[in-house]
């Protein structure tokens, strides 16, 4: 039988905010929580906005108060997804050489790989900078629009996991540090002309930071537990 | 009594059991499993393919003149001698700094574990944090090629293709990334705590 003091206080959120999912959970308790990086159970009080609780004994940031609320942050996903499309449906940079020309989106280069039969590196890059980002933007859009009716279902709770689980393997930022060495790589050799993706990646960055700053946490508070779900 | 690793719901866990966590329905253990055994096999397959990353060529360049191989290595010296040093320390510490000190920190921190070590747990914890944090930019090289050998295909002069370094060089970085994942921080604690209960 698992006890939690967080049980209680989460199904009283999930009942509740039927009509006002979207507001903060009524935290006026503490909560007890456990360090995951020394597993130190500690009490935790109501964090105020932007404000960051860090573990007693090792300093992990083991809570963050709310920077966004599900509303604009929806917005604000959906507008990264389509600076995200942007970025790979244009060519990055061009290079003209004695006149000829040669130009490159993201998804190019991949193919690129894959035909030199680099496979491996083909999917590794198209992993972590195509594919993963795009699936996180995408379950994270639909886990906060259905968020007022679905969150205590089974699908709510696997896409929350797989955003998660996802996170650390995606590398936009370090792909628009490699964009760059390139550029300086190939000044040399030729003229080099950017593109609109290059000025997409760069705003994605941010945004992709703006994205990182959301805290999961704060959804799973809302998720009942499974013997009350159904 | 321990939180779950994916939604922190905090439960009573029996020590080396797995249970269903009741919120989010991920599997919740005391500790991960078999975490140090883990850790070692990736850690060491990422030393052995250290080797040939750093010894294949990551970039095979073909012009008029003859094919010319890029190491890892040779590629940054390339940029210091062509004067662009702040470029030459990036990759230089994407490449070559970044991926010595995951491989050194997780062998150390694997040992001291193994050795059921109490000193400073602090500073180990803070260890593990910064090899989590700057893992992922050892793929700066990997992009850098990929983007490269995409340009760089003008028949009449030059093409660039990938060499087998970049798959060895990839390996490393996927298998450091996989090792740091599996390890799990809060095995420095308990022996720590046990060290501290024995006072
Ligand atoms: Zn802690
Ligand atoms: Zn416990
Ligand atoms: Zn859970």
């Amino acid at each position: 039988m698992p006890i939690s003091p967080t049980h209680d206080s989460a199904a009283a959120v999930a009942r509740q905010h039927d009509e006002h999912v979207l507001e903060a959970p009524p935290h006026t308790v503490q909560t007890l929580v456990a360090c995951h990086e020394c597993d130190e159970l500690q009490y935790l009080s109501p964090l105020a906005r932007c404000e960051v609780a860090h573990c007693i004994r090792c300093g992990a940031t083991i809570a963050e108060g709310e920077r966004w609320r599900p509303e604009p942050f929806a917005a604000f996903v959906l507008t990264t997804l389509i600076v995200f499309l942007i970025a790979n449906a244009f060519p990055i940079v061009s290079l003209q050489v004695q006149g000829s020309e040669t130009q490159t989106t993201l998804f190019g280069a991949v193919y690129t790989l894959y035909d030199q039969h680099q496979d491996f590196i083909a999917l590794l890059v198209l992993a972590t900078t195509i594919a993963f980002p795009m699936l996180e933007l995408a379950l994270m859009f639909g886990v906060l629009l259905t968020l007022r009716r679905f969150y205590a279902t089974r699908w709510f709770r696997l896409s929350l996991r797989l955003i998660q689980a996802i996170r650390p393997w995606k590398m936009i930022e370090v792909f628009m540090i490699g964009v760059l060495v390139t550029l300086v790589k190939l000044w040399s050799i030729a003229t080099i002309i950017p593109g609109v993706a290059l000025w997409a990646f760069a705003l994605l960055t941010f945004m992709l930071g703006g994205v990182a700053m959301f805290d999961p946490a704060q959804l799973w508070r809302r998720v009942p537990l499974a013997d009350e779900a159904t | 009594m321990t939180g779950c690793h994916v939604c922190g719901l905090v439960q009573r866990v029996t020590p080396g059991q797995a249970a269903t966590c009741p919120r989010c329905e991920a599997r919740v253990h005391m500790r991960k499993p078999d975490s140090l055994s883990r850790s070692w096999a990736l850690l060491l397959a990422a030393y052995v393919l250290y080797i040939p990353a750093n010894l294949l060529p990551m970039m095979v360049t073909s012009t008029i003149f003859g094919v010319q191989q890029d190491t890892i290595m040779s590629g940054v010296v390339l940029f210091w001698t062509s004067g662009s040093w702040m470029l030459a320390v990036i990759v230089f510490t994407a490449s070559i700094l970044v991926p010595l000190l995951k491989l050194f920190a997780m062998t150390y921190l694997l040992l001291t574990v193994g050795r059921r070590s109490a000193a400073e747990p602090e500073s180990r914890t803070r260890l593990y944090r910064i090899v989590e944090l700057i893992g992922r930019w050892s793929m700066l090289d990997v992009f850098v090629v990929a983007l490269v050998v995409a340009l760089v295909q003008i028949r009449s002069l030059a093409t660039i293709t990938a060499g087998a370094g970049t798959t060895a060089f990839g390996a490393v970085v996927v298998l450091t990334l996989l090792a740091s994942r599996c390890f799990d921080s809060r095995l420095i604690w308990d022996h720590a705590r046990q060290e501290n209960s024995h006072d």
